[in-house]
């Protein structure tokens, strides 16, 4: 044993060495051009054949040391077919190369597996790294915007580290998570990839038809996101470091009353109301234009991310690692968010029957938050920044906050909008892990065994402290929150892909997994604290300290998968796959659920007739069908649970026990999504145009939803399988190279509609979105049988009466017809926050080492409620500052019934109505990037590759929203109401216009 | 073999796959084993205080709305339109929506406790009481109900399941029936004094008992059953000599007081306080936590200036100008020159964490009710209903309660001029207690009360709206059900 040891030190040793001292050595030098148009392909590969590599420089030269052991040198290059060939004794090779017509022919990362391109028999879109990266984005959600056809990618909120919604082919469930399955290297991960960096991704392909989902059943209805981290290439050892360092503003503000028209807007509200002026006319008199709060709580805030990658491996054992830290202030003060990540992939040969990889990822997140989304009368952030009196100056002589609620119509919970920002902390920190084992055993030949255990653990702490500045908290808040989540999985996959004949190609892929997620949690709080200055340090530091509170909710899901691919002589591809799932969240009767798919492709350009084409070199039809399901429900819905809820008697704590506000259900099953695809994928003129087109049809049944009950039962809603949701669509993708001489031109383009529809419900009954805040509090989505899901429902107005105020129409009454009062049956659908189409354009230009890249994205034909009007055009309602249109409002002197706005008074009421909603298309320059690839191979400096490059995002926005920006949603959420509560700006924080400077270096 | 272990292997996965998906809860109780026990039955019956402590009830916005709806107060902020008396807007129907579902929340604890506690094995008295407290609850939460609502759906059973969503709006006088009905198993049942302060007993039920009578104009039955409270002798009047001894019956440290007939009990926790609190006070008067200004009084209004200077209550409940830190006086603003101070903690720890309990029924309910009822069932007061009036109002000129004294005592009027007197002295008594309004409901003097204050008054205003979801949700119940106005 020790001298085998030692032999094999022996071995490394030589092998180390035996590249450049034992072996004589040679060097070949070349050029590698395109074979079409004789341009040089700068960063083209060139391997011998003993895995020592170099890519060509700018001028597609290279120079590559090899031994007298090489006999081959193989030259590749993206989008062109590699070649191999033999060095026989030449000190020069220059080499051609072709475009690869059988681009088709890359291999896509499907569930349980990898197939050609060409094979695959479903509809998926794939996202490459360079797009993923192209600009500034926070996590691969933010990155996929626009990118892929389909894919709808909502931005909740523009608070750094914010939700972002996700909506393959349009939303499934009412109850349910709407986002899609993520899988990040075989490893379906609980919620999202948000703790990965987009530049450690290789590519993304994100799996949208049954015939693609199936095979992971219960969670496939939303589609499947696959993720696949970089990995090491045989031979060649590279150092990339990519950088950039940008700054950020708000795209625009809202236009608000000054001082001096404060004052007459107040003092209105008091003559109509029949009230002493409240400010007297000499002491206001020369207020002029007086605080601008948005400037106070606005700034330019610095963005940056650094990313520092190796990779390397021979041919038995490859290797990435990366580092990466992401800085984002926020463009509201304290507000901002880091992401420090540790990534590596290793995957061996051990031997000739087993393959060893394993992956991992750590990750840090830290969010410094702020109140800002879905705050109401001056109580988060942006709310008080827009309620704050311009008459009042920010801090008052003493140097403190100024106490912006001393007016008799200032509304009671409102805050100074600095305090609030500056003097409640509240960081949220996560640490992920992310962790993968797989032994893959060659059986035989024919047959792999692939056993995985992983785990994905994410720690979340949450510490607040709200200090005594604010009026909510005269004594000090203080609390902390932990969760951890756990997530435990085995996979044993069976691969069995028989030789048969040329004409045949089969593989059978089936397995088990179990899959096991534990939440825990824990939460303290004090209250009452001598000063501010421990903050949430010390709970035990306040005189009152308050109820701990501690969780544990765990779910379970065994699994049996099975899949079989035939291919029959290359144009006859079938596909069929099964999923069995069993789930602990449902109750006894209806824990297991079935998933099948089956989808058939024709290959026409492989047929005779085609093969020869000049013009059609590729052209596929596809046709799939397909279950998939929700499991939808939280644990425990089943159950008849009783909680505490904590009196007092005496001055002590006493306990008591009784169910919750959520009526139990033991019926509850699987909602079942069945979907239809057809689809086109077709190649011309040497793939250099490129299209796919699907159509599909989704069907959800047995629709979980929190339905709401009659208040009067002592709950207010219980979950059921209520109903039916039907969304068809069609999506289109384009990719075209226009140009490919010197001066490059390709673009990628990318558009889809999708139509959804609520087919049934139970009883007919509506089910309602998320209630509001003041003064409307009631839902404004609405899921009514007929209409798309989460519609606008509120009153349609008619002008103006006598006395300035609102009319509504009536539209009906207990009758069905108009009644002469304005009811609830007055209203009716007044706005769809679905979109009529949402589209992305990528254009790439490149010439000599230029690259200018544009993309453009937009969502057409969508609504949104503003909320916002409610709050800031609302006649002076809550005392909070209004914008400065309400000038054109009603007058007694001015009595235009079609006035915008009514009249100033504390009796105007608004009701939800279509003066809320308003057009939220839009078209944005998403990004625009100019790079310069500076020709470092030629000075020698150990650079393999260097990019400079300055972008903006956002610069250009073409919409008719009113409100800060229009990619918000701030009631939008991933399930539950929140899910179809989509189109709502409440007080969102805005997306951001950001400027970036970045290089990109390779070693 | 290696077959032979592969199904054996495939066995055992299957087999344990069943268990594996069992839910167990580890964090929470489940119904199949609870109700078992005293323990448990105790904790079911807590569970009924619960929805009546919440904010949204008695713990702020019960009180915010109904005291704004008086006479006395208008209401500042989101509740200046309460106050204006022309229907409710849509964010105070919020607030009367969330109190609908709050009463019944805890009306169907109630219901679980009646359903489900007699089938305890316990000691079978403590089960009785048990039992009685439930249907204590319950008559107090339908009687809310009836006030506000009118005819509300009658739920006496526990709701388990969805199979019991409809239920139609049943009469004012059904909810009446079963009221009184479980107050009278109630008075039987409970025990005369509670093993915590804050609890319902046979006085309690007793007195609401008696309130109920009163609503119902039942002269007789209200006069006997406060006569009952009174002669039980287990209440007397808190006894002061200075204005702030009101403190030593409202004051966030005390726990009971011997006029104490039933309270909502909070203490001085965040979360877990009387947050009606903030509602009433401007911050920098040191009364409160928070000041939201919401129950704002009118210097130039009857109830203040027909208030006499030496009425302690009037000192005690009212404030124009407050000392600041730095021991000065500083006036209220001229816009909101006069607010109410009933309850005041002025070291809360946070907004919602003033100690002060908040007082359902006390001695002087029992005393105000039996005087008026006596007066209106004898057609003019007699000399116990003068007695019992004069009690109240020697306790609030600082005198002892028992003694006679003839510059405080009412005397020689007749039953109108009684009647009037009695209603005076209940708002000055109960001020910030929610009683006001239904004292002008049940007398049918709001729209003359109100349109004497300059306001007018629309009818719409006398009932709160059935909510929305249980119109949308509830078969038995149709827009056309809805109260006139809404």
């Amino acid at each position: 044993m020790k001298l085998k040891t030692r032999n094999g030190l022996i071995l490394i040793t030589l092998l180390l060495f035996a590249s450049f001292s034992v072996f004589p050595q040679d060097t070949i030098t070349g050029t590698v051009t395109d074979a079409e148009t004789g341009q040089p392909l700068p960063g083209a590969t060139v391997l011998a054949s003993s895995n020592n590599g170099t890519t060509t420089d700018f001028d597609g030269n290279y120079t590559i040391q090899i031994t007298s052991q090489e006999t081959t040198l193989t030259f590749s290059y993206v989008g062109y077919a590699s070649q191999e060939v033999p060095i026989a004794g030449r000190r020069a090779i220059n080499m051609q190369l072709s475009l690869d017509t059988s681009q088709l022919d890359e291999v896509v990362v499907i569930g349980y597996g990898a197939v050609k391109k060409s094979d695959f028999t479903g509809s998926l879109s794939s996202v490459k790294p360079e797009e993923l990266t192209a600009l500034p984005a926070i996590n691969v959600n933010q990155a996929l915007t626009g990118r892929a056809a389909g894919v709808q990618i909502i931005q909740n909120s523009g608070a750094p580290g914010a939700n972002i919604s996700v909506r393959i082919r349009g939303g499934n469930s009412l109850l349910g998570n709407n986002e899609p399955l993520y899988v990040v290297d075989g490893f379906p991960i609980n919620g999202n990839p948000s703790y990965i960096n987009p530049n450690d991704i290789e590519s993304i392909e994100v799996l949208k038809d049954a015939s693609a989902t199936a095979i992971y059943g219960s969670r496939g209805a939303n589609g499947v996101v696959m993720i696949t981290t970089k990995t090491g290439k045989a031979g060649i050892s590279k150092i990339e470091f990519e950088t950039y360092t940008g700054f950020q503003e708000v795209r625009k503000r809202i236009d608000l009353l000054n001082a001096q028209e404060f004052v007459e807007i107040a003092n209105e509200r008091a003559a109509n109301d029949g009230q002493s002026p409240f400010f007297a006319e000499d002491e206001f008199a020369s207020v002029g234009e007086g605080t601008d709060w948005q400037d106070a709580i606005f700034r330019t805030a610095p963005i940056q991310n650094h990313v520092l990658t190796f990779t390397g491996g021979n041919e038995n054992t490859q290797y990435s690692v990366s580092a990466s830290l992401f800085d984002q202030e926020g463009i509201v003060i304290n507000s901002g968010f880091e992401r420090y990540t540790l990534r590596g992939n290793i995957s061996s040969k051990i031997n000739k029957w087993l393959d060893l990889s394993y992956s991992t990822i750590l990750s840090r997140t830290d969010q410094q938050a702020i109140f800002s989304d879905n705050g109401q009368r001056g109580n988060s952030v942006l709310s008080a920044a827009l309620i704050a009196p311009p008459v009042l100056p920010i801090f008052d002589e003493n140097g403190n906050y100024t106490d912006v609620t001393q007016f008799p119509f200032s509304p009671g919970v409102a805050e100074h909008p600095i305090a609030l920002a500056r003097e409640r902390r509240d960081d949220r920190q996560t640490n992920d892990v992310l962790a993968n084992l797989a032994l893959n055993f060659h059986l035989t030949k024919n047959l792999d065994f692939k056993v995985s255990a992983g785990i994905e653990s994410s720690d979340f702490r949450r510490d607040f402290y709200s200090s005594s500045e604010l009026n909510a908290t005269p004594g000090g808040s203080a609390s902390i929150n932990t969760n951890r989540n756990t997530v435990l999985l085995n996979e044993n996959i069976l691969t069995y892909n028989p030789k048969l004949n040329n004409d045949n190609a089969l593989t059978i892929t089936g397995g088990f997994s179990y899959q096991q997620n534990r939440s825990v949690g824990l939460g303290a709080s004090s209250a009452d604290f001598v000063n501010d200055i421990l903050l949430n340090n010390n709970l035990e530091a306040g005189n009152t300290p308050g109820i701990p509170t501690s969780f544990v909710t765990e779910w379970t899901l065994i699994s049996g998968l099975g899949r079989i691919n035939y291919n029959l002589m290359g144009k006859y591809l079938f596909t069929a796959s099964f999923r069995a799932d069993g789930s602990s969240r449902f109750g006894d009767d209806n824990k297991w659920g079935y998933f099948p798919s089956a989808a058939f492709a024709w290959r026409i350009s492989q047929e005779n007739f085609l093969k020869e084409s000049g013009t059609i070199n590729d052209l596929k039809l596809r046709a799939s069908w397909g279950q998939t399901g929700s499991t939808a429900v939280s644990p425990f819905q089943t159950l008849n649970i009783l909680g505490p809820d904590t009196i007092v008697l005496n001055d002590e704590f006493f306990v008591g026990f009784a169910p919750g506000s959520n009526l139990p259900n033991p019926d509850l099953k699987w909602e079942t999504t069945t979907q239809y695809n057809i689809g086109i994928d077709l190649g011309l003129f040497e793939n250099r145009l490129r299209l796919t087109a699907d159509y599909y049809s989704k069907t959800t049944e047995d629709l979980l939803s929190i339905v709401p009950v009659p208040s009067s039962l002592g709950f207010t809603a219980v979950t059921q399988n209520i109903g039916e949701i039907e969304n068809k669509g069609v999506e289109f993708t384009l990719g075209a190279d226009i140009l490919t001489g010197a001066f490059k031109w390709d673009i990628q383009a990318n558009l889809a509609a999708n139509r959804p529809n609520v087919n049934s419900l139970a009883n007919g009954s509506d089910v309602f979105g998320t209630v509001l805040s003041n003064p409307l509090q009631t839902s404004i989505n609405i899921v009514r049988e007929g209409e798309p899901v989460g519609v606008f429902f509120g009153f349609l107005e008619d002008g103006l009466d006598e006395n300035g105020q609102i009319v509504y129409q009536d539209l009906s009454g207990p009758d069905g017809v108009p009644d002469g009062e304005i009811t609830l049956d007055d209203k009716t659908i007044i706005g769809d926050p679905n979109p009529d189409f949402i589209y992305g354009l990528n254009s790439n230009f490149s010439y000599k080492g230029f690259d200018l890249n544009l993309f453009v994205q937009g969502v057409q034909g969508v609504d949104i409620f503003n909320f916002n009007a409610s709050q800031h055009a609302n006649s002076f309602n809550f005392g909070g500052n209004q914008i400065d249109d309400i000038l054109n409002r009603w007058t007694p002197a001015n009595p235009n019934p079609n006035a915008p706005y009514p009249q100033v008074s504390v009796n105007t009421n608004f009701r939800e109505s279509d003066r809320f909603v308003e057009d939220g298309s839009f078209l944005r320059l998403k990004n625009i990037r100019l790079a310069y690839n500076i020709p470092v191979q030629d000075l020698n400096i150990g650079l393999s590759n260097a990019q400079i490059y300055v972008s903006g995002q956002n610069l250009i926005t073409i919409t008719d929203y009113s409100w800060f920006d229009p990619e918000i949603s701030t009631r939008g959420g991933q399930s539950g109401r929140a899910s179809f509560s989509q189109g709502i700006d409440q007080f969102g924080y805005p997306i951001a216009k950001t400027y970036t400077l970045g290089f990109r270096l390779g070693f | 073999m290696k077959t032979n272990i592969s199904i054996l292997l495939l066995f055992l996965v299957l087999s344990s796959c069943d268990k594996a998906l069992e839910e167990v809860p580890e964090d929470r109780l489940a119904v199949t084993n609870f109700y078992t026990n005293e323990a448990d039955a105790l904790a079911a019956v807590y569970a009924i205080y619960g929805p009546m402590r919440a904010s949204n009830y008695y713990g702020a916005r019960y009180p915010g709305h109904f005291e704004v709806l008086a006479d006395y107060a208008n209401g500042r902020g989101s509740y200046a339109p309460v106050s204006e008396y022309q229907g409710l807007n849509t964010v105070n129907i919020g607030r009367t929506d969330n109190m609908w579902a709050l009463m019944y929340q805890s009306i169907n604890r109630a219901n679980t406790v009646i359903g489900r506690v007699p089938g305890i094995d316990m000691d079978s008295q403590l089960r009785d009481a048990l039992v009685a407290e439930a249907h204590f609850l319950r008559a107090f939460n339908y009687f809310n109900l009836v006030r506000n609502w009118g005819a509300v759906p009658l739920r006496i059973d526990e709701v388990t399941d969805v199979s019991t969503i409809g239920a139609p709006r049943a009469s004012e006088g059904e909810i009446y029936t079963l009221i009184v009905n479980d107050l009278q198993i109630a008075e039987n049942a409970l025990p005369a004094q509670g093993t915590e302060a804050g609890r319902a007993t046979s006085w309690a039920a007793k007195t609401l008992l008696a309130y109920v009578y009163l609503t119902l104009e039942d002269w007789t039955n209200a006069a006997s059953k406060a006569q009952e409270v009174i002669d039980g002798g287990a209440f007397s009047l808190v006894q002061i000599s200075e204005p702030d001894d009101f403190n030593n019956v409202f004051g966030p440290e005390i726990i009971s007081s011997s006029e104490e007939i039933l309270s909502l009990k909070y203490t001085r926790i965040d979360n877990q306080g009387l947050f009606f609190v903030s509602f009433m006070h401007n911050a920098a008067a040191g009364f409160s936590a928070a000041g939201f200004r919401v129950t704002l009084g009118d210097p130039n209004s009857d109830f203040i200036q027909n208030w006499d200077d030496l009425d302690f209550r009037k000192e005690f409940n009212i404030y124009t100008s407050y000392l600041d830190g730095d021991g000065n006086v500083v006036e209220l603003p001229e816009n909101e020159p006069l607010l109410f101070r009933k309850f005041r903690d002025g070291s809360s720890p946070t907004s919602d964490g003033h100690g002060n309990d908040y007082p359902l029924l006390r001695y002087p309910d029992a005393l105000l009710i039996f005087a008026e009822a006596t007066s209106e069932a004898n057609n003019g007061p007699t000399p116990e209903a003068y007695e019992a009036i004069n009690q109240v109002r020697r306790r609030a000129y600082g005198l002892d309660p028992m003694t006679p004294n003839a510059g405080v005592d009412l005397a020689g009027l007749n039953a109108g001029a009684f009647k009037d007197a009695v209603l005076e002295e209940r708002a000055h008594e109960f001020v910030m207690e929610s009683k006001r309004w239904f004292d002008l409901k049940r007398t049918g003097r709001v729209q003359e009360v109100i349109e004497a204050t300059g306001k007018s008054f629309n009818s719409i205003h006398l009932l709160a709206p059935i909510p929305e979801p249980e119109i949308q949700n509830n078969p038995e119940i149709g827009p056309d059900d809805q109260n006139p106005g809404y």
